[in-house]
Protein backbone atom coordinates (compact mmCIF):
# COMPACT_ATOMS: atom_id res chain seq x y z
CA UNK A 1 0.00 0.00 0.00
CA UNK A 2 1.49 3.51 -0.37
CA UNK A 3 1.98 5.75 1.92
CA UNK A 4 1.57 9.32 2.77
CA UNK A 5 5.10 9.82 4.33
CA UNK A 6 6.16 13.57 4.64
CA UNK A 7 3.83 16.78 4.41
CA UNK A 8 5.72 20.09 4.19
CA UNK A 9 4.57 23.26 2.85
CA UNK A 10 6.80 26.44 2.20
CA UNK A 11 7.92 30.01 0.81
CA UNK A 12 9.20 29.93 -3.16
CA UNK A 13 9.97 33.00 -3.13
CA UNK A 14 12.96 33.86 -5.61
CA UNK A 15 13.85 37.16 -4.22
CA UNK A 16 16.80 34.66 -2.42
CA UNK A 17 18.49 34.52 -5.47
CA UNK A 18 17.53 37.70 -7.36
CA UNK A 19 18.62 39.63 -4.54
CA UNK A 20 21.34 37.04 -2.91
CA UNK A 21 23.14 39.93 -0.78
CA UNK A 22 19.98 41.92 -0.42
CA UNK A 23 19.34 40.50 3.05
CA UNK A 24 21.33 40.69 6.16
CA UNK A 25 23.43 37.66 7.34
CA UNK A 26 21.09 36.85 10.31
CA UNK A 27 18.26 36.75 7.56
CA UNK A 28 19.72 34.82 5.36
CA UNK A 29 21.00 32.33 8.24
CA UNK A 30 17.59 32.06 9.45
CA UNK A 31 15.85 31.82 5.98
CA UNK A 32 18.56 28.56 5.57
CA UNK A 33 17.88 27.30 8.75
CA UNK A 34 14.13 27.10 8.27
CA UNK A 35 14.83 25.57 4.67
CA UNK A 36 17.13 22.75 6.68
CA UNK A 37 14.49 22.26 9.54
CA UNK A 38 11.84 21.22 6.68
CA UNK A 39 14.54 18.99 4.94
CA UNK A 40 15.54 17.02 7.48
CA UNK A 41 11.93 16.16 8.18
CA UNK A 42 11.96 14.99 4.36
CA UNK A 43 14.58 12.96 4.32
CA UNK A 44 14.13 11.02 7.25
CA UNK A 45 11.27 10.24 5.60
CA UNK A 46 12.45 8.37 2.46
CA UNK A 47 9.85 9.23 -0.06
CA UNK A 48 10.04 8.20 -3.97
CA UNK A 49 8.08 10.56 -5.13
CA UNK A 50 6.91 14.02 -4.47
CA UNK A 51 3.67 15.85 -5.60
CA UNK A 52 4.06 19.64 -5.47
CA UNK A 53 1.00 21.88 -4.97
CA UNK A 54 2.16 25.20 -6.28
CA UNK A 55 1.43 27.87 -8.89
CA UNK A 56 2.48 29.15 -11.92
CA UNK A 57 3.25 32.75 -12.71
CA UNK A 58 2.36 33.50 -16.30
CA UNK A 59 5.14 31.48 -17.16
CA UNK A 60 3.68 28.15 -18.34
CA UNK A 61 0.11 29.34 -18.26
CA UNK A 62 -1.40 31.73 -20.13
CA UNK A 63 -5.02 34.01 -20.54
CA UNK A 64 -5.44 32.14 -23.81
CA UNK A 65 -5.78 28.44 -21.67
CA UNK A 66 -5.86 29.06 -17.83
CA UNK A 67 -6.46 25.80 -16.09
CA UNK A 68 -7.86 26.16 -12.43
CA UNK A 69 -6.01 22.82 -11.16
CA UNK A 70 -3.45 20.70 -13.67
CA UNK A 71 -1.60 17.78 -13.63
CA UNK A 72 1.67 18.19 -14.78
CA UNK A 73 1.37 14.87 -16.90
CA UNK A 74 5.74 14.18 -18.54
CA UNK A 75 8.34 12.02 -17.84
CA UNK A 76 10.39 15.05 -17.23
CA UNK A 77 10.47 18.76 -17.11
CA UNK A 78 12.32 21.69 -16.65
CA UNK A 79 12.26 24.79 -14.97
CA UNK A 80 13.24 27.92 -14.43
CA UNK A 81 12.10 29.98 -17.31
CA UNK A 82 14.84 32.00 -18.41
CA UNK A 83 14.21 34.99 -17.67
CA UNK A 84 14.27 33.63 -13.80
CA UNK A 85 17.94 32.09 -14.58
CA UNK A 86 19.08 35.02 -15.92
CA UNK A 87 18.33 36.53 -12.29
CA UNK A 88 20.20 33.98 -10.84
CA UNK A 89 17.79 30.72 -10.10
CA UNK A 90 19.84 27.60 -11.11
CA UNK A 91 18.68 25.82 -13.96
CA UNK A 92 17.31 22.22 -13.23
CA UNK A 93 16.16 19.06 -15.12
CA UNK A 94 13.49 17.22 -12.94
CA UNK A 95 12.30 13.75 -13.66
CA UNK A 96 8.52 13.27 -13.65
CA UNK A 97 7.00 10.33 -11.95
CA UNK A 98 4.77 10.01 -15.02
CA UNK A 99 2.47 6.71 -13.52
CA UNK A 100 1.61 8.63 -10.41
CA UNK A 101 0.81 11.83 -12.38
CA UNK A 102 -1.45 10.08 -15.22
CA UNK A 103 -3.27 8.14 -11.90
CA UNK A 104 -3.97 11.41 -10.14
CA UNK A 105 -5.50 12.63 -12.94
CA UNK A 106 -7.41 9.67 -13.77
CA UNK A 107 -8.61 8.94 -10.59
CA UNK A 108 -8.67 12.30 -9.67
CA UNK A 109 -11.77 12.64 -12.37
CA UNK A 110 -13.53 9.54 -11.53
CA UNK A 111 -13.91 10.76 -7.91
CA UNK A 112 -15.28 14.22 -9.33
CA UNK A 113 -12.22 16.35 -9.21
CA UNK A 114 -12.19 17.69 -12.62
CA UNK A 115 -7.92 17.97 -13.11
CA UNK A 116 -6.86 19.67 -16.33
CA UNK A 117 -4.09 18.17 -17.37
CA UNK A 118 -0.36 19.18 -19.32
CA UNK A 119 1.52 17.26 -21.22
CA UNK A 120 4.26 19.83 -22.49
CA UNK A 121 4.74 22.28 -19.82
CA UNK A 122 7.84 24.18 -17.74
CA UNK A 123 8.17 24.97 -14.07
CA UNK A 124 8.61 28.18 -12.91
CA UNK A 125 10.15 29.32 -9.35
CA UNK A 126 7.19 27.88 -7.76
CA UNK A 127 8.58 24.69 -7.99
CA UNK A 128 12.32 25.32 -8.26
CA UNK A 129 13.17 27.21 -5.19
CA UNK A 130 11.78 24.85 -3.30
CA UNK A 131 12.93 21.46 -4.97
CA UNK A 132 16.28 23.47 -4.79
CA UNK A 133 16.80 23.71 -0.91
CA UNK A 134 14.87 20.42 -0.20
CA UNK A 135 15.91 17.96 -2.98
CA UNK A 136 19.31 19.89 -4.02
CA UNK A 137 20.12 15.84 -5.86
CA UNK A 138 16.88 16.57 -8.07
CA UNK A 139 17.02 12.71 -7.47
CA UNK A 140 13.00 12.48 -6.61
CA UNK A 141 10.69 12.51 -9.14
CA UNK A 142 7.66 15.41 -8.83
CA UNK A 143 4.07 15.46 -10.12
CA UNK A 144 3.30 19.16 -10.27
CA UNK A 145 -0.24 19.98 -9.44
CA UNK A 146 -0.64 23.83 -11.07
CA UNK A 147 -3.23 25.83 -8.95
CA UNK A 148 -4.15 29.05 -9.98
CA UNK A 149 -3.68 31.09 -7.28
CA UNK A 150 -2.61 34.38 -9.18
CA UNK A 151 -4.78 35.25 -11.89
CA UNK A 152 -8.27 35.57 -11.11
CA UNK A 153 -10.48 34.04 -11.07
CA UNK A 154 -8.99 31.82 -8.64
CA UNK A 155 -10.86 28.76 -7.48
CA UNK A 156 -11.82 28.80 -3.76
CA UNK A 157 -10.55 27.85 -0.78
CA UNK A 158 -13.23 25.05 -0.07
CA UNK A 159 -12.07 23.83 -3.47
CA UNK A 160 -8.45 23.57 -2.28
CA UNK A 161 -9.66 21.61 0.54
CA UNK A 162 -11.30 18.91 -1.72
CA UNK A 163 -8.12 18.38 -3.77
CA UNK A 164 -6.44 17.83 -0.35
CA UNK A 165 -8.84 15.34 0.68
CA UNK A 166 -9.06 13.43 -3.05
CA UNK A 167 -5.07 13.53 -2.81
CA UNK A 168 -5.13 11.50 0.62
CA UNK A 169 -7.82 9.54 -0.45
CA UNK A 170 -6.07 8.62 -4.15
CA UNK A 171 -2.83 7.78 -2.16
CA UNK A 172 -4.47 5.79 0.85
CA UNK A 173 -6.02 3.68 -1.69
CA UNK A 174 -3.01 2.71 -4.16
CA UNK A 175 -2.00 -0.35 -4.15
CA UNK A 176 1.57 0.39 -4.71
CA UNK A 177 4.16 -0.22 -2.40
CA UNK A 178 5.28 3.53 -2.63
CA UNK A 179 6.26 6.31 -0.06
CA UNK A 180 4.55 9.44 -1.10
CA UNK A 181 5.38 13.06 -0.12
CA UNK A 182 3.49 16.15 -1.04
CA UNK A 183 4.30 20.12 -0.42
CA UNK A 184 2.75 22.97 -0.74
CA UNK A 185 4.53 26.38 -2.02
CA UNK A 186 3.77 30.03 -1.64
CA UNK A 187 3.40 32.83 0.68
CA UNK A 188 0.81 33.85 3.07
CA UNK A 189 0.72 37.83 2.31
CA UNK A 190 2.72 38.77 -1.17
CA UNK A 191 2.23 41.07 -4.23
CA UNK A 192 3.98 41.03 -7.16
CA UNK A 193 4.36 44.26 -9.42
CA UNK A 194 0.65 45.74 -7.80
CA UNK A 195 0.37 48.45 -5.61
CA UNK A 196 1.86 46.38 -2.46
CA UNK A 197 4.78 45.20 -3.56
CA UNK A 198 7.61 44.50 -1.13
CA UNK A 199 4.65 45.11 1.53
CA UNK A 200 3.03 41.85 3.53
CA UNK A 201 -0.13 41.96 5.60
CA UNK A 202 0.84 41.29 9.01
CA UNK A 203 -2.17 41.13 10.78
CA UNK A 204 -3.67 38.91 8.10
CA UNK A 205 0.01 36.62 8.47
CA UNK A 206 -0.67 36.42 12.36
CA UNK A 207 -4.15 35.45 11.49
CA UNK A 208 -3.02 32.75 9.03
CA UNK A 209 -0.51 31.68 11.57
CA UNK A 210 -2.44 31.07 14.63
CA UNK A 211 -4.69 29.27 12.77
CA UNK A 212 -2.20 26.84 11.01
CA UNK A 213 -0.48 26.38 14.13
CA UNK A 214 -4.35 24.77 15.28
CA UNK A 215 -4.93 23.32 11.41
CA UNK A 216 -8.03 24.72 12.19
CA UNK A 217 -8.70 24.31 8.67
CA UNK A 218 -12.71 25.19 8.82
CA UNK A 219 -11.54 28.47 10.26
CA UNK A 220 -8.98 29.43 7.67
CA UNK A 221 -11.06 28.50 4.85
CA UNK A 222 -13.52 30.71 6.51
CA UNK A 223 -10.60 33.56 6.53
CA UNK A 224 -9.62 32.69 3.06
CA UNK A 225 -11.77 34.13 1.17
CA UNK A 226 -10.59 34.99 -2.54
CA UNK A 227 -11.41 38.62 -1.30
CA UNK A 228 -9.08 38.37 1.83
CA UNK A 229 -6.36 36.77 -0.46
CA UNK A 230 -6.22 39.02 -2.73
CA UNK A 231 -6.20 42.11 -0.41
CA UNK A 232 -3.23 40.98 1.40
CA UNK A 233 -1.57 41.67 -1.99
CA UNK A 234 -2.06 40.03 -5.57
CA UNK A 235 -0.03 36.63 -5.45
CA UNK A 236 -1.40 36.03 -1.90
CA UNK A 237 -4.04 33.41 -3.41
CA UNK A 238 -0.90 30.92 -3.16
CA UNK A 239 -2.78 30.15 0.62
CA UNK A 240 -5.24 27.87 -1.73
CA UNK A 241 -1.78 25.68 -2.17
CA UNK A 242 -1.18 25.50 1.64
CA UNK A 243 -4.98 24.99 2.14
CA UNK A 244 -4.76 21.91 -0.22
CA UNK A 245 -1.80 19.96 1.92
CA UNK A 246 -3.23 20.84 5.04
CA UNK A 247 -6.97 19.10 4.07
CA UNK A 248 -4.29 15.70 2.96
CA UNK A 249 -3.45 15.46 6.71
CA UNK A 250 -7.06 16.59 7.48
CA UNK A 251 -6.30 19.91 9.90
CA UNK A 252 -3.51 18.32 11.99
CA UNK A 253 -1.21 20.85 13.36
CA UNK A 254 1.72 20.79 12.24
CA UNK A 255 5.08 20.01 13.83
CA UNK A 256 7.08 22.45 12.76
CA UNK A 257 5.47 26.33 11.70
CA UNK A 258 7.25 29.35 11.11
CA UNK A 259 7.29 32.67 9.32
CA UNK A 260 10.91 33.94 8.48
CA UNK A 261 10.95 38.54 8.18
CA UNK A 262 13.58 38.93 6.18
CA UNK A 263 14.50 42.42 5.31
CA UNK A 264 15.05 42.65 1.37
CA UNK A 265 13.45 39.22 0.84
CA UNK A 266 10.34 39.45 2.29
CA UNK A 267 7.81 37.16 4.69
CA UNK A 268 8.13 32.98 4.19
CA UNK A 269 6.31 30.65 5.60
CA UNK A 270 7.79 26.94 6.46
CA UNK A 271 5.69 23.99 7.82
CA UNK A 272 6.03 20.10 8.02
CA UNK A 273 3.41 17.79 9.53
CA UNK A 274 4.70 14.27 10.43
CA UNK A 275 1.80 11.71 9.23
CA UNK B 1 -10.71 46.78 -24.81
CA UNK B 2 -8.38 44.45 -25.57
CA UNK B 3 -6.62 43.37 -22.94
CA UNK B 4 -5.89 39.71 -23.92
CA UNK B 5 -4.15 41.44 -26.69
CA UNK B 6 -1.86 43.96 -24.59
CA UNK B 7 -1.19 40.72 -22.24
CA UNK B 8 -0.22 38.73 -25.30
CA UNK B 9 2.08 41.25 -26.90
CA UNK B 10 4.06 41.51 -22.89
CA UNK B 11 4.12 37.96 -22.63
CA UNK B 12 5.46 38.02 -26.29
CA UNK B 13 8.47 40.37 -25.67
CA UNK B 14 9.35 38.94 -21.92
CA UNK B 15 9.74 35.13 -23.11
CA UNK B 16 11.39 36.20 -27.02
CA UNK B 17 14.64 37.68 -26.93
CA UNK B 18 15.18 38.65 -31.00
CA UNK B 19 11.05 40.28 -30.51
CA UNK B 20 12.41 42.04 -27.34
CA UNK B 21 15.18 43.76 -29.49
CA UNK B 22 13.15 44.40 -32.32
CA UNK B 23 10.53 45.92 -29.82
CA UNK B 24 13.44 47.73 -28.40
CA UNK B 25 14.32 49.08 -31.80
CA UNK B 26 10.86 49.99 -33.20
CA UNK B 27 7.99 49.26 -30.59
CA UNK B 28 5.06 50.99 -33.57
CA UNK B 29 6.09 47.67 -35.80
CA UNK B 30 5.96 45.19 -32.99
CA UNK B 31 2.28 46.80 -31.39
CA UNK B 32 0.94 46.73 -35.10
CA UNK B 33 0.71 43.03 -34.40
CA UNK B 34 -1.63 43.29 -32.06
CA UNK B 35 -5.13 44.50 -32.20
CA UNK B 36 -4.80 47.34 -29.80
CA UNK B 37 -7.12 50.38 -29.08
CA UNK B 38 -5.62 53.90 -30.03
CA UNK B 39 -5.78 54.32 -25.99
CA UNK B 40 -3.74 51.52 -25.28
CA UNK B 41 -1.56 51.83 -27.99
CA UNK B 42 -0.73 55.62 -26.24
CA UNK B 43 -0.82 53.93 -22.62
CA UNK B 44 1.84 51.28 -24.18
CA UNK B 45 4.22 54.34 -25.93
CA UNK B 46 4.12 56.28 -22.92
CA UNK B 47 4.65 53.50 -20.64
CA UNK B 48 1.51 54.79 -18.53
CA UNK B 49 2.04 52.37 -15.90
CA UNK B 50 -0.83 53.79 -13.59
CA UNK B 51 -3.41 53.99 -17.05
CA UNK B 52 -2.85 50.15 -17.72
CA UNK B 53 -2.83 49.37 -14.08
CA UNK B 54 -6.54 51.20 -14.14
CA UNK B 55 -7.78 49.70 -17.91
CA UNK B 56 -6.86 45.57 -15.73
CA UNK B 57 -3.26 44.35 -17.00
CA UNK B 58 -2.26 42.07 -14.67
CA UNK B 59 0.52 43.55 -12.58
CA UNK B 60 2.80 40.62 -12.59
CA UNK B 61 3.11 41.50 -16.71
CA UNK B 62 3.00 45.10 -16.02
CA UNK B 63 5.77 44.89 -13.38
CA UNK B 64 7.88 43.24 -16.47
CA UNK B 65 6.71 46.45 -18.83
CA UNK B 66 8.44 48.46 -16.46
CA UNK B 67 11.68 46.49 -16.31
CA UNK B 68 12.45 46.42 -20.04
CA UNK B 69 11.95 50.81 -19.57
CA UNK B 70 14.39 50.26 -16.30
CA UNK B 71 12.10 51.65 -13.83
CA UNK B 72 12.75 49.80 -10.76
CA UNK B 73 10.89 49.11 -7.99
CA UNK B 74 10.52 52.08 -5.87
CA UNK B 75 9.80 53.91 -8.72
CA UNK B 76 7.27 51.58 -10.07
CA UNK B 77 5.79 51.12 -6.88
CA UNK B 78 5.21 55.24 -6.38
CA UNK B 79 3.37 55.15 -10.16
CA UNK B 80 1.27 52.81 -8.57
CA UNK B 81 0.27 54.96 -5.74
CA UNK B 82 -3.34 55.63 -6.00
CA UNK B 83 -4.34 51.95 -6.21
CA UNK B 84 -3.36 51.46 -2.22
Amino acid sequence: MAKLASVIACTHNPNIFWAGNGAPELDRQRTFAAFDEIKKGWDSAAVDTLIIVANDHLNTFFFDKMPAFCVGVSEKTTGPFPREHERGIPKYEVNVDYQLAKDLLEEGLSRNFDFAYAQEYRVDHAFIVPLHFITPSMETPIVPIFVNCVCPPLPTSSRAMQLGRVLRQIIDDRPHDERIGIMATGNISIDVGGPLIDEYDKQYESQVMELLSRGAMDDLIKLCTTEKMLSAGNASGEMLNWITVLSTVNGKAPDTLKLIEAEGWGDMPFASWTV
Amino acid sequence: MSLLEIHKMIYAIDMDDALRTEFLHDKESVLDRYQLTDEERVLLLNVDIAGLYRIGVHPMLLYHYGVLYGIKRPEYKKMLKEFR
